[in-house]
């Protein structure tokens, strides 16, 4: 109930400050808060230079790390069928805009959409004894479709010719925004969060500026399960990005 | 190129927004759930635990003649007594129950169900109590 109304207040807000900002501002009523708006907008703006789009996709390997606490549920699932400490791969390809804040700060936003396919470890599990083995009252997703949107802070390694070659070192936050929808083995506790936080490093190579080579490292700082259960989600992404102008 | 950032604000936002509207309903999920585990298979009973005051009597029936019985997906049962009929997977609280309405061939009816302590995809556990008598029953589909 809660989260409907934040979502409603969300999408009024939403549709306000849109019409506010993007539609219109040519009629009579509008003028005045256009130059208004259009002032605050240039004033915030006024320090960003050299926006840059980059498309870029690539594999990602992910894992969930699990902990059950005292969660609890009619079902129990064999953990030797469903327990693997291992990295699985998926694929992600989106859009990011490069730029520099105050001709000092080089920053990136990105927007990518992620197919994530993770192992499932789970660090504790139960006994149904006498029944012999491992058996635990969740099961975790394994494949999810997700949306991320993260921010990064670039720092240049200053290594070899960097007119020519250039190494960055990047962190952020990346929110991750869950889109496909639970199993039925969730859906009955609604277990999986919506959205999920995580820490996002990583290591580029920009080369000739005809293309740029990255690995990231994403921690996941929030649960994507909900409480009792905490799901640490992590993965290493490794991809590619050209500029958008090279390609159209 | 300065509005840039604004654009991707602004679809993050209109996207996020959509995203928070849908919520699934997730009413029947634990039935459902519940069919898809039991359904077409033969749940064969391995051990019995009668908890009566704090004192346990197990039994096990494992590589013995047990008793048996199997759900199929269109809700139809049978089992070792020769009791045929249908079941539900009724939903009272957080506790679920299987009900079961079967008869054997002489006509003789046998309506009865059990609570649900534990169910997965290969292993079960019912119960019943009977006054301060509790007994649990250990299924597993593995002969």
């Amino acid at each position: 109930m809660k989260e409907r109304i934040n979502s409603k207040v969300v999408t009024i807000l939403f549709i306000v400050c849109f019409i506010y900002t993007n539609i219109n501002a040519q009629t009579g009523i509008f003028t005045a808060k256009k130059s208004v708006n259009q002032k605050a907008w240039d004033k915030a703006f006024k320090n960003i230079n050299t926006n840059n789009l980059y498309l870029l996709g690539g594999m990602n390997f992910s894992k969930q790390n699990i902990s059950m606490g005292d969660y609890s549920s009619n079902f129990n699932y064999n953990l030797k069928d469903y327990n693997n400490n291992v990295y699985k791969p998926g694929f992600f390809g989106g859009l990011r805009l490069d730029g520099i804040y105050n001709h000092k700060h080089a920053y990136s936003l990105e927007m990518v959409l992620s197919k994530i396919s993770t192992g499932t470890f789970y660090k504790d599990g139960g006994s149904l004894s006498p029944f012999i083995g491992n058996f635990s009252k969740f099961k975790a997703d394994d494949q999810f479709f997700t949306l991320n949107t993260a921010f990064h802070y670039k720092k240049m390694i200053l290594l070899g010719d960097t007119l020519k070659r250039k190494f960055y070192l990047v962190a952020g936050p990346s929110l991750e925004t869950r889109i496909s929808g639970q199993s039925t083995d969730n859906l009955v506790n609604n277990n999986y969060n919506r959205f999920v936080l995580r820490g996002d490093i990583g290591l580029e190579f920009d080369n000739h500026s005809y293309y740029t080579l990255f690995i990231h490292y994403k921690q996941g700082i929030t649960s994507f399960s909900h409480s009792p259960i905490h799901t640490t989600l992590n993965s290493v992404e490794l991809g590619m990005m050209v500029k958008v102008s090279d390609l159209f | 190129m300065r509005k840039y950032p604004l654009h991707f604000v602004s679809i993050l936002f209109f996207i996020v927004t959509v995203l928070c509207s849908c919520n699934k309903d997730n009413t029947g999920a634990e039935s459902a759930l519940a069919y898809q585990m039991l359904g077409d298979k033969i749940w064969y009973l391995e051990y019995t635990q009668t908890t009566t005051n704090n004192s346990t009597v197990s039994k096990t029936y494992v590589g013995q003649s047990t008793y048996y019985i199997q759900f199929l997906n269109d809700h139809t049962t049978k089992d070792s007594d020769g009791l045929i009929g249908t079941y539900t997977v009724a939903n009272s609280g957080a506790q679920l129950q299987i009900v079961v309405n079967a008869k054997l061939t002489s006509g003789i009816t046998s309506n009865y169900s059990y609570k649900v302590l534990s169910l997965g995809a290969n292993n079960m556990v019912l119960f019943v109590t009977n006054g301060n008598t509790t007994t649990n029953y250990y299924y597993s589909t593995l002969k």
